[in-house]
């Protein structure tokens, strides 16, 4: 089933001078879907998954979730179509510094799907149990990639946009994050994969190239 | 929303501290300079309407002035016989509806009374002609004081535990407090009264009448207060008795209620510009500390509103966190201020005549809560703006802050 169907979307900024940041793009993104998205930086990715998640109003064409514009929503029913619609793993993580790993998954967890997921299946999966009282700022760049990646799980999402989840993550790890972002696909949930990793992208069933602000398929499996 | 608040202050603790504190100092002086300047003009008003006199007349020789034989409860000894006094001329004896006498002794410091090393006022009292106390009396069915009982202003109640029926030593002499004064305003609330003949026989026991120039107190007094008729000119009579004595001062009470308004508002005024300037200062800091608090916190607004937290939770959210900030910072700075408002009442009426109204739990209290009123009021002022554009700001802004 189609979930997210961009149409011509287009994002420009003017900031002293006119910069199209994703220019004409279209792209229909279903349950199962593994898709990933590389380019170069500056290409314009991650602001194409900001516009996937509602976060960013195009400057033209249309998004739609299961046939609905997606900014014809008022604040409100976006702001609650994100939470229980769409996980985000930023490139830079955020969390919420004064809570906790465990109290993070909580907080979010209030906001999506599924208000009895497991925390601590989650944090078991993630091997973060042992860390799961630390703070942010207690935690390494890679346990807090991982910790992001929990608080995006605890909520359950129907589409994972993850922009970079293995930056700051060795080998090992990355390809834990892809295993699992597989499987959530496997399950019937949408993922979107940006990576500038070749390795990792080549994963994804569909494989997608930016340049420029447009998008290119590349492969389709 | 008070979880996330609370978690924000307690695990931020330096920011959070320094907040605090700075709100701390704002509201503890408002709180402190706001009692102090209420305290002294409600004083000036009790004594408006208790003091009862009209005119004081006092001797010319004395080194203490109106102001304090009235208001500050001083403890000199001062006198003049009873014939100093002119005998008051037809015209003026007609507008007098009553005159009384008052004989002022003090208690020796730390073995005088009470167990307090403070020297305590004596006043004796002639209760035929009083008309100071008269209406108390009358109230509390008071005929009449025998020559072991006294009463007491309220400050002592307060201070020294002087209540009804309690047992003290004055000047090596046993007294059984039979009532406590309400609240003046003035010297009286830290004045002990008693008959005018015991005074005179203490006085007699401890100070020789000599070193004050008097063969014996018998015929002795330190002040004599004059109630006037309705609608009598007091300035008129005034000059009119000065007139007509040399041995004695005569002021009217309304123009030294008058001398030490005007004293008291230039004080506060002062008071007043030491106010703004903290209020300056710590409201510069505090604009600062407040607006990092909301800016710094930009990216994690983003993310938020990326999970699915609404405009109104985010806010709710701030309004936790600097409410709860602004209710520590504030109560404890108005507590503070509160607690500190004897001491420096203290020192300052070393320096200026302060006469000092009702001051209780209860007055201490409302204070306290008007600390924090003006802590939330400030918070509201500094932060809503900043807040409400922050809650409202698209989570694509707060998330990339313009990186994208």
């Amino acid at each position: 089933m189609e979930l997210l169907k961009l149409l011509k979307v287009t994002k420009t900024f003017e900031t002293g001078e006119k910069c199209t940041a994703v220019n004409e793009v279209s792209l229909s993104v279903s349950e199962h879907d593994f898709i990933s998205i590389m380019g170069v930086s500056g290409s314009g990715k991650s602001t194409l998954l900001m516009l996937m998640g509602g976060l960013l109003k195009p400057t033209s064409g249309d998004i739609s979730y299961l046939g609905k514009s997606l900014f014809s929503m008022s604040d409100t029913e976006l702001t609650n179509w994100r939470g229980k619609t769409v996980g985000y793993l930023f490139q830079n993580v955020q969390l919420v510094q004064a809570l906790t790993l465990r109290e993070n998954m909580e907080l979010a967890r209030r906001y999506g799907n599924n208000l009895e997921a497991n925390v601590d299946e989650i944090l078991k999966l993630l091997d973060l149990t042992k860390l799961q009282s630390r703070l942010p700022s207690q935690l390494s760049g890679g346990q807090k990639r991982r910790g992001m990646f929990a608080v995006t799980l605890v909520r359950d999402p129907k589409i994972i946009l993850a922009d970079e989840p293995t930056n700051d993550l060795d080998d090992k790890s990355s390809q834990q994050i892809i295993d699992i972002l597989q499987s959530a696909a496997q399950k019937g949930k949408a993922v979107v994969l940006v990576t500038h990793n070749a390795r990792w992208a080549a994963q994804a069933g569909k494989q997608y190239r930016m340049e420029n602000g447009s998008l290119n398929l590349v492969t389709s499996i | 929303m008070l979880r996330i608040a609370l978690n924000n202050i307690v695990r931020r603790r330096n920011n959070s501290m320094l907040m605090i504190i700075c709100m701390a100092i704002t509201v503890g002086i408002f709180t402190l300079l706001w009692s102090v300047f209420s305290l002294s003009n409600s004083g000036l008003e009790l004594s408006k309407s208790r003091l009862g006199a009209d005119v004081l007349v006092y001797p010319k020789d004395a080194e203490v002035d109106d102001e304090k034989l009235l208001f500050s409860g001083l403890t000199e000894m001062v006198f003049m016989d009873e014939e100093v006094f002119p005998p008051l001329s037809d015209d003026l004896k007609a507008e007098v509806e009553g005159i009384s006498s008052q004989f002022f002794l003090e208690t020796l410091p730390g073995v005088g009374c009470c167990e307090t090393d403070e020297s305590l006022r004596i006043v004796g009292v002639d209760l035929k002609s009083d008309f100071i106390l008269k209406a108390w009396l009358e109230q509390e069915g008071i005929q009449s004081l025998s020559d072991q009982e006294i009463i007491v202003g309220s400050d002592l109640r307060d201070s020294i535990g002087l209540t009804t029926g309690v047992t003290t030593i004055l000047l090596n002499n046993s007294f059984t407090v039979k009532g406590v004064l309400h609240k003046t305003g003035t010297g009286m609330d830290r004045t002990i009264f008693l008959n005018m003949d015991v005074a005179r026989k203490l006085a007699a026991q401890s100070f020789p009448p000599k070193q004050f120039g008097l063969d014996s107190y018998d015929s002795a007094v330190t002040c004599y207060l004059l109630k006037l008729k309705e609608g009598t000119d007091v300035d008129a009579f005034v000059e009119g008795l000065q007139n007509g004595s040399e041995g004695v001062n005569v002021v009217a009470v309304r123009e030294t209620q008058g001398n030490l308004r005007a004293q008291l508002a230039m004080f506060s005024q002062i008071l007043f510009i030491f106010w703004i300037a903290a209020l300056i200062l710590c409201g510069i800091a505090l604009v600062s500390m407040f607006r990092s608090l909301i800016y710094g916190r930009k990216k994690e607004i983003g993310y938020l509103r990326s999970i699915g937290m609404q405009q109104k939770e985010i806010f709710a959210m701030f309004l936790w966190e600097i409410g709860l900030l602004s209710t520590i910072g504030g109560l404890a700075g108005a507590v503070a201020g509160v607690l500190l408002v004897n001491p420096l009442l203290s020192q300052l009426q070393e320096l200026i005549t302060i006469p000092t109204g009702e001051w209780s739990v209860g007055i201490a209290c409302l204070r306290v809560l008007g600390g924090w009123g003006l802590s939330l009021l400030l918070c509201a002022l500094i932060t809503t703006v900043p807040v409400c554009k922050l809650a409202k700001l698209a989570p694509f802004e707060a998330i990339s802050e313009g990186e994208l």
